[in-house]
C-alpha cells in the first residue's frame, strides 16, 4: 500500500432520496496534484466532505500514509493535516480578515488570550503570499467574492498540512489571481504536499494536475495520469455520452431597435464615462480583468449601486433605479456573480427558486394565477439544465454547489425580462450544462431579448457575443465587433491596449 | 453587498446605527431634565441611574453572549426569583452563613444556565421554547418554596452589595462595570469570544472550521447563568430579601436593552457597550414612567412600543448589514 499517501476505500453515503457515493475507492500519491472532475452532483464535494470530517460516511475506510484514520469531525481532519477550501465560502462576515484566516488555530498566550501581534503579523504575511493587499484588521464583509476566496486560500495555508483539498478554488477568480494560486499550489507540491484539485475548467486540470479521477453518479469512472488523457476523453467519461458542439453558430442575426442605452455612466472609484447601447436580439460581451469594473457597471445599471452621474435609457425613456427590484419591475434582469449569497433562497424549494422572478402576468390565466404552470416551468428547466435533484420540491441548500448555481441561472433564464445582464453565468457549472446555457441564452437573444454577457472566460465571449466591450481600470477601452474578435485582440485591450503596450 | 454604493447615505446610516443609542440617551436625559428639573437632580443623576441600571445591565451582559450566538433566553426574570428565593430561604430559614447564601444564588443561576444550555446545544431544542419552559417552571418552583410570601431582612454582608460603597462608587455600579469590562475582554480579546461570534455568524461554517459548536453554545449559557447570578445578588441585596413578583417581565427589559444596543437577533453581530447603553435607556424610561406615575395600562403600552421599536431597528439594521435582503 505504501505508494498511496491517501486512500479512501468503499466509501458510501446516502442522503434522503439520493445515493451520493456508491462504494467509492479513491487513492492519491504523495506529492501529487490530483484532479477530481465530474458533472454537477457527481459526488465530488460529498467525497471530500467525508475526508474533511464534515459528513460521516455510511461505510468505508480511510487510510493516510498506510494508517487507518477515523475522521469524526473537521477538527480531527485538521489535526491529521487536512486543509480544506470549501466550494461555498465559509467565512464570517463580521470578523476581521485575520481572525477568519486563523479561526481554527488563533495564536494565543496561554489561557486563550489572543496574541494579536502574532495574529496580525502572520496574517499580513499570508495575505502577501496569496496576493491580497488588504489590512488584516478589515472586516470580511466588505470584500468582493474574489478577495474572499483569497482569504480562504490564506486560511488553508495557515497551518501545517499534508493534504490540501481545493473544491473549485478558482471559480470566483480571474486569470491573474489564478496564476498566483497555481504558483502557490506548485510550491506546496515542491514541498512534498499532496493536493486534491476539483474544477470544472478542464484547462486548469491539464495545466496543473499530475493525474485525474473522473466521477459520475456517485462512482469513480476512471483514474489516469494526465499525460494519458485529453479533454474529449475526460468529457466523454464525465457525461457518459458524446457532447455536441459547445457554441451555436450564429453569424447572421437580425438586431432590432436599441433597447438600453448607457451614457457617460460614472461611479467612482469603480468606473468612469461608460457609454454604450444594446439592441434587441443582441448579445453584448463585457470583458475585463479583475478590478476592471465590469460587475460594478452592471450593479450600477440595475440600481444596486447609486451612480455618481450619467444616464440609463430604457426604450427611449430615462430611468433611475434605486434598488434592483425596480429594475426587475421595468424588465431588466440581473444574474449576479455571488449567486449563493444574493440569488438563492437556500431554505426554499428548487421550484420556487426557479420561478421566483417570473413576471406574474406570464402565469396568469384569466383572473387566477396558474400555479400548476409554475411547477411545469420549473420541471422544464430542471430537465434542460440537467439539475440533479430528487424532485423539484427539494430544498435548494441540499443541492450540490453547481446545481445551486444552475437553479439561479434557471431563475433568470425563465423570467423573460426585456434586458438580461448575466455576470459569469457558467461559473462552477459542468461542461454539459454549460452548452445548454449557451443554447438558451442564444435562443433568448433570437427571440429579441437584449443580453449583456459578462465573463472572464474568453472562449465564451468569442463564441457567444455579437460585439464585445473591453474595460480596463474602470474605462471602456475598446469595442470589438464579431468579425474582428480574436483572443489576442481582446486580451491586448484588457491588459491596457495602446496605453500600456504602445 | 446591497447599498454598497451610497457613500453619503451610507455614512449617515452608519452613524445612526452605530451611535443612535448614545444620541437617544442624551436626548432622554435632556428632555427629562427640562421637564422634571426637580426629579432630575434627585433621581436622574448619573450615579442613581447606574445603580438602577445595574440589575438589567448585568443581565444584559450574559444576554449579549446568548443573542450573539443567535439564541435567546426568556427565563432570566424567573430564574432570578428562583435563585434569590433559594438563597434567602437558606439564610433565613435554614440559618446558613450569608456566604453560603451568596454561593447558593450563584450556583442556582449557573445550574439553570447549564440546564438550558444542555437542552439547546445537545438536545437541539428550540431556545425560545426551552427557555419559555424554564421561565414557567422556575417561577413555579420559587412560588412553591416561598409559599408566594415576601421574606425580608438580609444580613449585612448581603445588604452591603446593594447599598455599600467602595470609595465614592456604589458596589452595584462596581459589579456592573466589572461585568462589562470582563465581558468585553472575553468577546474581543479571547479566543472564546471569536468562537462566539463565529457560531452566531454562520453555524455551518463554524463547524467546518473545527469549532465545537454545541460546546460553545453550552458554555455561553453557563457564562450567562453566572451573570444572571451576579444580577440576582444585587437584586436580593437591594430588595432586602425576596418578593413574589421579583423579576416579572424582566426578560423583556433585558432583551430590549441588548437589541437596542446593536446586537442582532440574527446572530454574529453585537457588542457589550451597546447593551450597557441599552440598559441605561430602559432604566431612564422605567424611571420616567414611575415619576410620571402613569397607569399600568399606559405603562404596558409604552413598554411594548419600545420593544417594537427595538425589533424594527434590528430589522433595519439586518437589512443594512446585508444579513437579510
Ligand atoms: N445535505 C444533503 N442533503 C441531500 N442531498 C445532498 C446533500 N448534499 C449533497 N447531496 C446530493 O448528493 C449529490 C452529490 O453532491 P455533491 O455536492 O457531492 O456534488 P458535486 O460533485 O460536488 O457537484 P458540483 O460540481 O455541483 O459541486 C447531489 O445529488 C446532491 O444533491
Ligand atoms: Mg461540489
Amino acid at each position: 500500500m505504501g505508494e498511496y499517501f491517501l486512500e479512501m476505500r468503499n466509501i458510501t453515503k446516502t442522503f434522503p432520496g439520493v445515493k451520493a457515493l456508491k462504494g467509492v475507492t479513491f487513492a492519491v500519491q504523495k506529492g501529487a496534484i490530483h484532479g477530481l472532475v465530474g458533472e454537477n452532483g457527481a459526488g465530488k464535494s460529498t467525497l471530500m466532505n467525508v475526508l474533511g470530517g464534515v459528513i460521516q460516511p455510511d461505510s468505508g475506510e480511510i487510510y493516510i500514509n498506510g494508517q487507518r484514520v477515523f475522521i469524526t469531525n473537521p477538527h480531527e481532519a485538521q489535526r491529521l493535516g487536512i486543509a480544506f477550501i470549501h466550494q461555498e465560502t465559509s467565512l464570517f462576515n463580521f470578523l476581521s480578515i485575520a481572525r477568519n484566516i486563523f479561526i481554527s488555530n488563533l495564536p494565543s498566550h496561554g489561557r486563550g488570550r489572543i496574541d494579536f501581534k502574532t495574529l496580525y503579523e502572520r496574517s499580513a504575511a499570508l495575505l502577501k503570499r496569496v496576493g491580497l493587499d488588504k489590512d488584516p484588521q478589515a472586516l470580511v464583509k466588505d470584500l468582493t467574492v474574489a478577495e474572499k476566496q483569497m482569504v480562504e486560500i490564506a486560511k488553508a495555508l495557515s497551518f501545517e498540512s499534508r493534504i490540501f483539498v481545493l473544491d473549485e478554488p478558482t471559480s470566483p477568480l480571474t486569470d491573474r489571481e489564478i496564476e498566483n494560486l497555481f504558483r502557490i499550489i506548485r510550491e506546496l507540491k515542491n514541498q512534498g504536499e499532496t493536493i486534491i484539485y476539483i474544477s470544472h475548467r478542464l484547462n486548469e486540470i491539464f495545466e496543473i494536475c499530475d493525474s485525474v479521477t473522473v466521477m459520475r453518479d456517485g462512482e469513480i469512472v476512471d483514474t489516469t495520469p494526465i499525460t494519458e488523457t485529453n479533454k474529449f476523453d475526460l468529457v466523454r467519461k464525465m457525461v457518459g455520452r458524446e457532447l455536441s458542439m459547445m457554441f451555436l453558430q450564429r453569424d447572421h442575426r437580425e438586431l432590432g431597435k436599441v433597447v438600453l442605452e448607457v451614457r457617460e455612466l460614472t461611479k467612482k472609484p469603480y468606473f468612469r464615462d461608460i457609454h454604450f447601447s444594446l439592441r434587441e436580439g443582441e448579445i453584448l460581451g463585457l470583458f475585463g480583468l479583475v478590478g476592471a469594473g465590469r460587475s460594478e457597471v452592471a450593479r450600477t445599471i440595475v440600481g444596486d449601486y447609486r451612480r455618481d452621474s450619467g444616464k440609463v435609457i430604457l426604450d427611449g425613456n430615462e430611468v433611475f433605479f434605486s434598488h434592483p427590484k425596480e429594475a426587475i419591475a421595468r424588465g431588466i434582469g440581473f444574474l449576479t456573480e455571488d449567486r449563493r449569497g444574493e440569488g438563492l433562497a437556500v431554505e426554499m424549494e428548487v421550484y420556487k427558486n426557479i420561478t421566483m422572478a417570473i413576471f406574474w402576468y406570464q402565469l396568469r390565466r384569466g383572473v387566477n394565477l396558474d400555479l400548476g404552470r409554475e411547477k411545469e416551468v420549473a420541471e422544464e428547466y430542471v430537465k434542460e439544465l440537467r439539475i440533479v435533484t430528487p424532485t423539484i420540491f427539494q430544498q435548494a441548500k441540499n443541492l450540490s454547489g453547481g446545481n445551486q448555481q444552475k437553479v439561479v441561472v434557471a431563475k433568470w433564464l425563465c423570467a423573460q425580462p426585456r434586458v438580461l445582464i448575466v455576470d459569469e453565468p457558467t461559473r462552477g457549472i459542468d461542461v454539459g450544462a454549460k452548452s445548454e446555457i449557451y443554447h438558451i441564452v442564444a435562443n433568448l437573444a433570437q427571440e429579441g431579448m437584449g443580453i449583456i454577457f459578462i465573463s472572464s472566460e474568453i472562449e465564451e465571449i468569442l463564441g457567444m457575443c455579437d460585439r464585445v466591450l473591453v474595460m480596463y481600470e474602470g474605462e471602456l477601452i475598446a469595442e470589438v465587433p464579431r468579425q474582428e474578435m480574436t483572443q489576442e485582440k481582446i486580451m491586448y485591450y484588457a491588459t491596457g491596449g495602446e496605453r500600456v503596450h504602445a | 453587498m446591497p447599498n454598497a454604493g451610497f457613500p453619503v447615505r451610507k455614512k449617515v446610516a452608519d452613524f445612526l446605527t452605530n451611535y443612535a443609542i448614545y444620541v437617544s440617551i442624551l436626548f432622554l436625559f435632556v428632555t427629562f431634565g427640562l421637564f422634571f428639573p426637580q426629579a432630575f437632580f434627585s433621581i436622574m443623576n448619573v450615579r442613581n441611574i447606574l445603580i438602577s441600571a445595574s440589575v438589567i445591565g448585568v443581565m444584559a451582559v450574559g444576554m449579549t453572549f446568548v443573542i450573539v450566538t443567535a439564541n435567546i433566553d426568556l427565563s432570566v426574570g424567573s430564574v432570578a426569583y428562583f435563585a434569590v428565593a433559594l438563597g434567602v430561604l437558606a439564610m433565613k430559614r435554614a440559618g446558613f452563613h450569608p456566604l453560603w447564601g451568596l454561593l447558593i444564588i450563584l450556583m442556582a443561576t449557573i445550574g439553570v444556565g447549564a440546564v438550558n444550555g444542555l437542552q439547546i446545544s445537545r438536545l437541539k431544542m428550540v431556545p425560545l421554547i426551552a427557555t419559555l419552559a424554564s421561565m414557567g417552571i422556575f417561577r413555579g418552583l420559587a412560588f412553591q418554596f416561598t409559599d408566594a410570601a415576601s421574606i425580608y431582612g438580609m444580613p449585612p454582608l448581603i445588604s452591603r452589595l446593594g447599598i455599600g460603597f467602595l470609595g465614592p462608587i456604589p458596589i452595584p455600579v462596581i459589579l456592573l462595570i466589572l461585568s462589562y469590562v470582563s465581558a468585553y475582554y472575553i468577546l474581543e480579546k479571547a479566543r472564546f469570544g471569536t468562537y462566539v461570534y463565529a457560531v452566531g455568524g454562520d453555524r455551518e461554517a463554524a463547524f467546518k472550521a473545527g469549532i465545537n459548536v454545541p460546546h460553545i453554545i453550552f458554555l455561553v449559557y453557563l457564562l450567562h447563568g453566572f451573570f444572571v447570578g451576579i444580577a440576582s445578588l444585587i437584586l436580593c441585596a437591594r430588595m432586602d430579601g425576596v418578593v413574589p413578583a421579583l423579576g416579572v417581565g424582566m426578560e423583556f427589559d433585558v432583551i430590549t436593552a441588548v437589541i437596542l444596543g446593536g446586537t442582532s437577533f440574527s446572530g454574529g453581530v453585537g457588542n457589550v457597550w451597546g447593551s450597557l447603553a441599552g440598559a441605561v435607556i430602559i432604566t431612564l424610561i422605567n424611571t420616567a414612567l414611575t415619576i410620571l406615575n402613569v397607569s399600568a395600562f399606559y405603562y404596558d403600552i409604552f413598554k411594548g412600543s419600545v420593544i417594537l421599536l427595538a425589533v424594527i431597528l434590528d430589522t433595519f439594521r439586518q437589512r443594512r448589514l446585508g444579513i437579510v435582503s
